[in-house]
């Protein structure tokens, strides 16, 4: 198989699992630590629930590896993980509209010495974090919450996962215009939502 | 004076990307003449704020070594799932061989009884070649009807006459 080197060193160690081999497994671990966080925040903000947004990530990168070999270096590897997590996004809550009650996962047993989960919360309060903040901050993700999908993927996205507008058309399959224009009206409706807070200069951001 | 830069260039920046605190300043002071336009650049560099500082999720501090183990079971499971296909292969081949012989045989059969009625009807045909032309038959009648009719005096005269 014929790949030709890029100046994006996610494409680089994307080519590298392409080809295949133990190499393959070590290109992967980078790609896994350096895009883990924005990936979860992603499924997080699209699936407002810390347990599951992990399982669905690890199935984003599972679903990655499977497929690098259809993935063509033209395409950032930003883009291409954040397709495959948007459609397995969509798919997740199309599934839950069907099946409320159902979980993503079936409960598994965890033991003392291997535990699921090692959760390091970040969210925890410091000393300087007033409950003023934190309920800004409830607020900004309960509107982010309420904006139609494409709108907070693409806010998201920006903010966030920090892709371009031309990455953004890409994941969501517009055109550049319509990604524009997708952002503008979804924050027009965070302005709305969150005016107190911005008006009033309660909050400083700090 | 420099001129207040318009609305949609300036906004299209601030959606756009996260600016540094300089950049927000320089436009602080580009949009002083137009207080309006200035308190919308404040609702937007403070809707960014939001944005950028809200925190993220909680992660579990083994969630890479979770995914690596899954994608060390997947490459595992597509490695067992090569190797048992490669041993499926033989009796899938020799299943296809055998189809491929009963075919074989069954064709060659049809052939032999095709070419054995076909020696049949050529043989018909040449005999059918070899009998003698209608126009042989044109007086059978005639001669039947003399050989019925002949009488013992008749024979006795004929065989006199060829004497």
């Amino acid at each position: 198989m014929a790949v030709t080197p890029s100046h994006d060193p996610d494409t680089d160690l994307m080519l590298r699992v392409k080809r295949g081999g133990r190499e393959a497994h070590e290109a992967f671990a980078a790609l896994v630590e350096r895009w883990q966080q924005p990936l979860i925040s992603f499924v997080y903000r699209t699936l407002p629930d810390g347990a599951e947004a992990e399982d669905l990530a690890q199935a984003v990168f599972l679903q990655v590896w499977k497929t690098a070999d259809r993935y063509q270096p033209s395409a950032k590897f930003s883009t291409f993980l954040f397709t495959v997590a948007r459609n397995l996004c969509l798919n997740e809550l199309r599934r839950r509209s069907r099946h409320p009650a159902d979980s993503l996962d079936e409960p598994r047993a965890e033991d003392d010495q291997h535990p699921l989960r090692q959760i390091e919360d970040a969210r925890q309060p410091s000393a300087a974090d007033s409950a003023q903040q934190f309920e800004i901050f409830a607020k900004v993700e309960a509107a982010l919450a309420e904006l139609p999908e494409k709108q907070r993927t693409a806010i998201v996205l920006c903010r966030e996962g920090e892709l371009s507008y031309e990455e953004i058309a890409e994941v969501l399959g517009t055109s550049l215009q319509a990604t524009k224009s997708i952002i503008h009206r979804g924050r027009e409706l965070l302005k709305a939502r969150l005016k107190p807070y911005l008006r009033t200069g309660e909050w400083d951001g700090h | 004076m420099n001129p207040v830069p318009d609305h949609n260039d300036w906004l299209d920046e601030v959606e756009r990307r996260k600016l540094s605190a300089a950049e927000a300043e320089a436009l602080r002071r580009a949009l002083a003449q137009s207080p309006r336009e200035r308190a919308r650049l404040e609702v937007e560099l403070a809707l960014n704020r939001l944005l950028d500082e809200l925190p993220k999720p909680a992660t579990s501090t083994n969630f890479a070594r979770r995914v690596m183990q899954a994608v060390e079971a997947e490459s595992a499971a597509a490695e067992r799932a090569r190797e048992s296909g490669a041993w499926l292969r033989w009796p899938r081949l020799a299943w296809a061989g055998a189809v491929f012989a009963l075919g074989l045989g069954g064709w060659w059969q049809f052939q032999g009884v095709s070419r054995a009625r076909l020696a049949v009807n050529v043989a018909d045909v040449s005999r059918a070649a070899a009998a003698p032309g209608v126009e042989v038959l044109q007086d059978f009648e005639a001669i039947r009807s003399l050989q019925t009719s002949a009488q013992p005096g008749d024979v006795a005269l004929l065989a006199a006459l060829t004497e």
